[in-house]
């Protein structure tokens, strides 16, 4: 593979968050090919590197939104064609071997926008369903944007909404699934020769599922009740999964017993409104409760295409209400992207991929803007389409 | 004028929005209404003293498209009282009407600094019916919280969805954009010539009327520019001119024909894209409009966001700088403040720290454009109906006694 010939770029004098721990003050970032170099105060700069005066300015890993819609949704309303990866018509509870890849577009409209929230890196996820499929992990950047094409094994307890009962059926499907599963490991060639029982889901759902018992793919769990975070917890433990929790709005009731299960949690900071039965208990302060029992909290816009830009407007929020701010920065960058095993996103540590945002204030406050963008070393203009059409009609 | 308390705050920065920021400053309430705002004012004997130490003050925030109580949580469809969607007609029906007082999004929106709610019914219809606008006040009817002397508005709406709830759905018109406008036009003549007579009165026909005569405040959901000027085209052909374009996300693209107009813009900070007409929204929008001299408001439509006006205003200024525009805070405390007030009629009363206003107020942590910072009091005509540090001063709704989230 030809590697883009980029020349060495020095960001020197600005306050440094490098994902972990507090800011540095007047540090250097030292850009090489595509990777991080060398971050600090006493970096030696090559001659032939191009300075970045940051003097005054923030600079920050690229963000990470890892619960994202980006280039498989568009238009929710009234335009199902321009939505992907979802249970769609033919509506199927158990799709394990649905992949996002194979419908991720990276010249979505929504990713400019996005990428304007300083956002760098996303994991992309199915919806629908119980078991939705298979996420991606993405930079946000046309070259090869695709990392890892299967991330993560996405399931819904928030009920199907096709009337009662919707997340006890959703936790039988579960049980189903999941049994089948390990009976299907266990008896692969009777399964072939057709000696097995009947399963309940496809050989290819089967193969996928697998995966999650080997430890070899993480199973996301979106779930916001209370009492079906501890369902959540008593699946996880009976089959040994290496798993996340996601939205867990009700979180902090249960929040100890999170934590000793070492399950991370992707929350979203803003969703503080009793907006559902099984959000009732929602509360701002999830994230600071979550995070003092000792949970690993990342955040996440939960799936909104067109609002992931928000991320960090939710991480200052979460700070607002107790959390504190060096947390807030991690929750949007390293920690997601440790979550999901990609050791090289989300912090700004020699040997990192180089995503990197320049800001012209605290990268958390909603009067501050990011100025410049790497991606992979790539500088990346933050010009979107909302741009073109103010400077038409300027 | 209202009576209420005296008292005075003293030593704060006040955003008036009615001029520059007032930097060490104090503010007295007489008998609930502002009576003066300055530096070194004298407390007179008896008033409250409120020590500002130095924090913001601002008018209480107005938000001119709410749905509180007739959309209330929680989202379940025994709740959804905004569209009388039997008929694209039903000027008559009012969203006083549905409104439940104990929507638990209330005590949200006052712990965000919001002392007004222009609440309204939703888009289903081409007229979806009467507005209200209430003050955000624990009471067991939505008539005890009526902001007294507002005028009625009447919500209308272009587009997407009055086509998209009748058409193909129900086989009925309207099922296109230009079905909307035809339908419009054919009812507001009907109404023009609406005598009431002997018979029984006609409420629909009545309160359309009302619309043609200018009587009531045209609240229109429309977010194209090519429908919104076609709108005013169509108002204009019945002497009327609607008060506010709702949503209006293009409404940048006519700012000028706006402006002539003298036609307000509610809307959103940063919303866009969720639906084809929603495209073409940009966050410089307000800043763009505010220039261009259009009154503009930060709406939430939105229980969510109706708990961070001063931040979604906040991401409008800095979109604006960003653009290159020169804006100030004074101009974006407006849009959440005096701009609504006007957008619903009631700008007379509310919307600026200025003598003679009613004391709808809030004392912030801190820079009100911050996400850092909370409104810590807040007060309606003087009185303290919320303060952050004692919760359940301002009641949990009767759904939430009981559950481990209530102060």
């Amino acid at each position: 593979m030809i590697l883009p010939l980029l020349a060495a770029v020095a960001i020197v004098g600005g306050t440094v968050h490098t994902g972990r721990g507090p800011a540095q003050e007047g540090a250097t970032v030292l850009i090489e090919a595509n990777r991080i170099a060398a971050v600090g105060r006493d970096v030696r700069i090559p001659a032939s590197a191009e300075r970045i005066d940051a003097t005054g300015l923030v600079v920050t890993p690229g963000l990470v939104e890892p619960h994202a819609r980006l280039g498989v949704a568009e238009i929710g309303r009234n335009v199902p064609s321009s939505v992907e990866a979802t249970a769609g018509r033919d509506y199927d509870p158990v799709r394990a071997a649905l992949r996002v890849f194979d419908s991720f577009d990276i010249h979505s409209p929504t990713i400019p926008v996005a990428r304007g929230g300083g956002i760098t890196s996303a994991l992309v996820v199915p919806q629908g369903g119980v078991i939705s499929g298979q996420s991606i992990w993405v930079d946000l950047i046309e070259d090869r944007p695709v990392r890892k094409r299967a991330l993560a094994l996405h399931v819904s307890l928030l009920g199907d909404g096709r009337g009662p009962g919707g997340r006890s059926r959703a936790f039988l499907v579960l049980r189903e699934a999941f049994e089948d599963a390990r009976l299907y490991r266990a008896n692969r060639g009777p399964y072939i020769a057709r000696k097995l029982r009947p399963l309940s889901v496809s050989a290819k759902d089967l193969d996928a599922l697998e995966r999650t018992l080997e430890g070899e793919l993480r199973v996301a769990i979106e779930v916001d009740h209370a009492s079906d975070i501890q369902g959540a917890l008593r699946l996880i433990r009976e089959h040994r999964l290496d798993a996340v929790l996601v939205g867990a709005r009700e979180g902090w009731l249960v929040a100890s017993e999170i934590a000793s299960a070492e399950v991370p949690v992707l929350i979203d900071p803003l969703a503080n409104l009793p907006s559902s039965y099984q959000a009732l208990q929602s509360r701002r302060d999830n994230a600071s409760l979550l995070h003092e029992a000792g949970v690993q909290v990342g955040f996440t816009t939960r799936a909104d295409p067109h609002l992931a830009h928000r991320l960090r407007f939710a991480a200052g929020n979460a700070v607002a209400e107790g959390l504190p701010y060096d947390a807030a920065i991690a929750a949007i960058t390293r920690v997601p992207a440790a979550i999901f095993g990609v050791a090289d996103a989300g912090s700004l540590r020699v040997g990192s991929l180089a995503n990197v945002v320049i800001w012209n204030g605290d990268p958390l406050e909603v009067t501050s803007w990011p100025l410049h963008m790497w991606i992979r070393g790539v500088p990346i203009p933050l010009r979107s389409r909302q741009d073109l059409l103010t400077e038409r009609y300027r | 004028m209202p009576e209420g308390p005296t008292l005075l705050l003293r030593g704060g920065s006040l955003l008036t929005a009615a001029g520059p920021s007032l930097l060490d400053a104090d503010l007295l309430v007489v008998g609930g209404e502002i009576r003066e705002v300055g530096p070194g004012l004298v407390a007179p004997p008896g008033a409250a003293l409120v020590e500002l130490e130095g924090r913001w003050v601002t008018p209480g925030l107005i938000d001119a498209h709410s749905h509180i109580g007739v959309y209330p949580l929680p989202f379940v469809p025994p709740h959804r009282d905004a569209n009388e969607a039997t008929s694209p007609f039903t000027p008559e029906v009012r969203a006083v009407d549905s409104f439940w007082p104990q929507d638990p999004a209330l005590r949200y929106a006052v712990a965000g600094g919001v002392t007004a709610i222009h609440v309204l019914p939703g888009s289903a219809n081409l007229v979806g019916g009467q507005g209200v606008t209430l003050r955000t006040v624990r009471r067991l009817s939505a008539d005890a919280m009526r902001f007294p002397g507002a005028p009625v508005t009447m919500k209308m709406a272009c587009g997407e969805n009055p086509k998209t709830v009748y058409g193909k759905q129900r086989k009925s018109a309207p099922s296109t954009r230009m079905g909307e406008v035809a339908l419009l036009r054919q009812k507001l003549a009907e109404a023009q010539n609406y005598k009431p007579g002997d018979g029984a009165i006609d409420y629909a026909k009545q309160a359309l009327a009302g619309v043609v005569s200018g009587e009531i405040l045209i609240e229109n959901h429309c977010y194209r520019a090519d429908e919104m000027l076609l709108r005013l085209q169509l108002f204009r052909e019945f002497g009327v001119t609607p008060r506010a374009f709702h949503h209006a996300v293009e409404a940048y693209k006519i700012r000028d024909a706006l402006a002539e107009a003298g036609v307000g813009v509610a809307t959103w900070a940063d919303w866009w894209g969720r639906k084809v007409e929603l495209l073409d929204a940009v966050p410089a929008a307000i800043a763009l409009l505010d220039e261009a001299g259009v009154r503009v408001a930060v709406h939430s439509d939105s229980p969510d966001d109706i708990q961070r006006l001063n931040q979604e205003a906040a991401k409008a200024l800095a979109a604006g700088r960003r653009a290159g525009l020169e804006v100030t805070r004074e101009q974006a405390i407006r849009w959440i403040t005096a701009n609504p007030a006007w957008l619903v009629g009631i700008g007379e009363q509310v919307g600026t720290l200025e003598p003679g206003k009613r004391a709808d107020l809030v004392v912030w942590s801190g820079d009100p454009f911050s996400v850092y910072t909370r409104a810590q009091l807040v007060f309606v005509d003087g009185i303290l109906i919320y303060d952050r540090a004692d919760p359940a001063r301002f009641p949990p709704s009767d759904f939430e006694l009981g559950q481990r989230v209530a102060p």
